[in-house]
């Protein structure tokens, strides 16, 4: 029984002991299994960190400290999507990783302790007991930023590379085009000079024909000069040319004959002024140096014997003035002839009008019945005869005028006179023929006074007369004649407005020429001298004035002078 | 030098308690040092330890290793000693100690929901300390409170604010980002039959 318990109480404390060797040995196994899973967690190179079911972490590895910079302190016990830039999607990745139970990757976006952005890979696992009850996650982070820096690098060199090929590319076709061009060109060039050559000998033929002609323009222009040279030697005028510059250019042997001019002078190349001195005809410089603009012309009074009519116009070619052209002419003939026939016309008439004064006195006093008593039938004749010799006699000192205008004795003796009485005597003494042809007769005077014309009285009213009478004479009875008077400081012009027949455009010019009558005058009116407007132009002229006229066909005419005024 | 307010006859007494505790309690006041105060604060820790003829060797510490449960009270007396250091920091230790206890990682699994957590406070008591008994004998979600009793350990008061702390932090846990508040109502000290403990959450 002893034996039996001593047995018992051995075979215990083997049990016991056998115990004790067992916890032991788990105790050290224990402690090996946390040392291992510390080392195991420290070298684990992969930040991993255990999260609760809340998102807790609860646990973080040493490469997750490294990684973050967050020490176990300091993160432990916060939630895990507060480290992330996209904690919507941390979050949605650990619900979905719960909800499928599987491992679950996503690329996210770390923050470290230092605010810096860690581009990450997270794979999350969910855990369980082993009762498969939901307890957490594992979540592994893998650092990225290297894989992502190479990437970028990958995608920057790949960049690079594109960009250094596609400069190749653009290169090589920038060469293969230059190349091209350079073909193109050398094609072009040998087709250029080919095309020159041909050109050149194009050129070559048609720059001989043109020597050709040329050769032969030139002869026909020496011929045509010759020709002109012979015209211009054997004109009967003298012929001076000076150029654009006014310097003489041509004188033609002519010229100088009339001018006297020595050979041994040397006159091409002068001015218009050394001309002038030189062959002393100084008349030139008036007539050269006025501006004219068309044809000017004037006679002069070269020496006795000599009377020359000296034109002057411009050389145009095409529409440049190259130079300007005197002709002289020898009209002292026709002068000498002129006043032959003045001198004749002069003697004639005053010939003529002793005899037709007496004439007329004897009329008169047969018609005043001082020789005794005539018949009616008689009167009637005497009366027509009076009449004629009153025409003749007006005709007579027109010619009479004429001729003392032609020789320069129509010299007029000016004084101060009064403009409105002069048109107010014409007036009055023409009031007898406006009144019998009843015609509507104005006389419209200027408001203010005005100053007195320095003027010869008789003549202004002789033109004045001539004016009106030509207005009543070809003016239908019952048409309109008004005289206007205007005046500016320096001048006073008279205007005298028909409603008659008008004069017809082609006879504008001859209008103030001796003996001429407009066409539709003589048809109206047969008798007129044609002498008045002539007169009267002359008269005008010899005051320094100034006249002209408008005028429609059949509407009316309007005839204009102008006076200086006198300042004493 | 100044004297020290803890006697070497203290530090017997509480050598000789009854009870154990693992080595990773230990080691979380060792690595709070080494985190707030670095190697020159181990040094201190140590030569304090020494001072006191105190048999730990942290280095020599094994995590899942049983100690006298005394130890856990000499390690904070020194800690608060060396560092002059209040119940508030003490509760600092004890709410950061789960972040590095080994033990509450492998015990996550009790940690899934606040019910299962304290449903399973006894057995999670049981692997930190071999005496005395965690129960949770109220839990009120609808009002947002629940209470810890921890009956038969009567160590030394330094380890009521570490408690605190501790239990607050597994409580931080299951709550989620609730901002969670906790008092010890009772206490074994006062004269309380067990302490109490009231973790309130809004």
């Amino acid at each position: 029984m002893e034996i039996t318990k001593k047995k018992k109480i051995e075979f215990t404390k083997i049990k016991n002991q056998e115990l004790l060797d067992e916890l032991k040995s788990t105790k050290e196994d224990l402690n090996d299994l946390e040392v291992y899973i510390r080392e195991f967690s420290s070298f684990l190179p992969f930040a991993v960190c255990s999260i609760n079911p809340l998102g807790i972490i609860i646990d973080i590895n040493q490469a997750f400290q490294k990684l973050t910079g967050y020490g176990e302190m300091e993160i432990v016990g916060e939630f895990l999507a507060k480290y992330f830039l996209e904690k919507k999607k941390i979050k949605a990745l650990l619900n979905k990783a719960r909800q499928e139970g599987n491992r679950l990757v996503k690329e996210l976006t770390l923050f470290s302790k230092k605010g810096r952005k860690i581009p990450i890979r997270a794979s999350v696992s969910v855990r369980k007991n082993e009762r498969g009850n939901f307890i957490g996650y594992f979540v592994g982070i893998a650092d990225y930023t290297k894989i992502k820096r190479l990437q970028k690098d990958l995608r920057e060199k790949v960049r690079e590379r594109t960009a250094e090929l596609r400069d190749k590319i653009n290169e090589l076709e920038r060469e293969k085009e230059i190349e091209i061009v350079l073909r193109i060109r050398e094609k072009a060039k040998v087709f250029d000079i080919r095309k020159k050559v041909e050109e050149l000998k194009n050129a070559r033929t048609a720059l001989l024909n043109i020597l050709e002609d040329v050769e032969e323009e030139r002869r026909g222009a020496e011929a045509e000069r010759n020709r002109t040279i012979s015209i211009i030697s054997n004109f009967t005028d003298g012929l001076l040319i000076f150029d654009k510059e006014a310097k003489l250019f041509l004188i033609n042997p002519k010229a100088k004959s009339l001018l006297k001019i020595n050979n041994k002078i040397k006159l091409l190349g002068s001015s218009i002024t050394d001309f002038a001195k030189k062959v002393e005809f100084k008349p030139i410089l008036n007539l050269l140096s006025k501006d004219i603009k068309q044809v000017s012309r004037k006679e002069l009074q070269i020496r006795r014997g000599l009377i020359l009519e000296v034109s002057s116009l411009f050389i145009f070619h095409k529409k440049d003035v190259v130079g300007k052209l005197v002709i002289l002419h020898d009209i002292t003939r026709e002068k000498l002839i002129e006043k032959m026939k003045t001198e004749f016309v002069s003697i004639a008439a005053h010939q003529l009008r002793t005899p037709l004064s007496a004439i007329k006195w004897t009329l008169k006093m047969l018609l005043d019945g001082d020789l005794g008593k005539i018949t009616i039938e008689q009167k009637e004749f005497i009366k027509k005869t009076y009449q004629s010799n009153e025409r003749m006699i007006g005709l007579i000192n027109d010619l009479l005028n004429v001729s003392r205008i032609e020789e320069g004795r129509y010299l007029y003796k000016p004084i101060l006179c009064n403009i409105i009485e002069i048109i107010q005597s014409v007036i009055d003494s023409l009031k007898q023929e406006i009144v019998r042809k009843k015609i509507i007769f104005k006389f419209e005077k200027p408001k203010e006074k005005l100053p007195q014309v320095k003027a010869d009285k008789e003549k202004i009213k002789l033109a004045i007369q001539n004016l009106t009478e030509n207005a009543i004479k070809y003016t239908k009875p019952g048409g309109k004649i008004t005289i206007f008077l205007r005046h500016s400081k320096k001048k006073i012009e008279f205007e005298e407005k028909d409603t008659g027949v008008g004069i017809p455009k082609d006879q504008y010019s001859r209008i103030f020429t001796k003996f001429f009558r407009a066409s539709n005058a003589i048809k109206m009116e047969t008798e007129g001298s044609g002498l008045g407007l002539y007169i009267v132009k002359n008269i005008i002229n010899a005051h320094g004035g100034k006249i002209w006229f408008k005028s429609k066909l059949d509407k009316g005419t309007s005839f204009f002078f102008e006076l200086p005024i006198s300042k004493k | 030098m100044i004297q020290s307010q803890i006697t070497k006859e203290e530090i017997k007494r509480l050598i000789k308690i009854d009870g154990k505790v693992r080595g990773q309690t230990l080691l979380t006041d060792f690595g709070y040092i080494k985190e707030k105060k670095g190697k020159r604060g181990i040094v201190l820790l140590k030569n304090k330890i020494k001072e006191w003829n105190a048999p730990i060797d942290y280095d020599k510490i094994k995590a899942l290793n049983w100690y006298p449960v005394g130890f856990r009270a000499i390690s904070l007396l020194a800690i608060k000693e060396v560092f002059n250091w209040g119940d508030e920091e003490i509760e600092k230790i004890g709410n950061t100690a789960p972040k590095y206890s080994f033990i509450v990682k492998m015990l996550i699994k009790y940690f899934f929901s606040l019910a299962q957590t304290y449903k399973n406070a006894p057995l999670y008591w049981k692997k930190h300390y071999s005496v005395g008994e965690l129960e949770a004998p109220k839990i009120n979600e609808k009002e947002k409170y629940l209470v810890l009793r921890l009956k038969n350990f009567k160590v030394h008061p330094i380890l009521c604010p570490l408690l605190k702390g501790y239990f607050l932090r597994i409580a931080q846990y299951a709550l989620g980002g609730k901002k969670a508040t906790i008092k010890e109502t009772k206490c074994e000290f006062n004269g309380y039959p067990y302490h109490e403990f009231i973790i309130t959450w809004r």
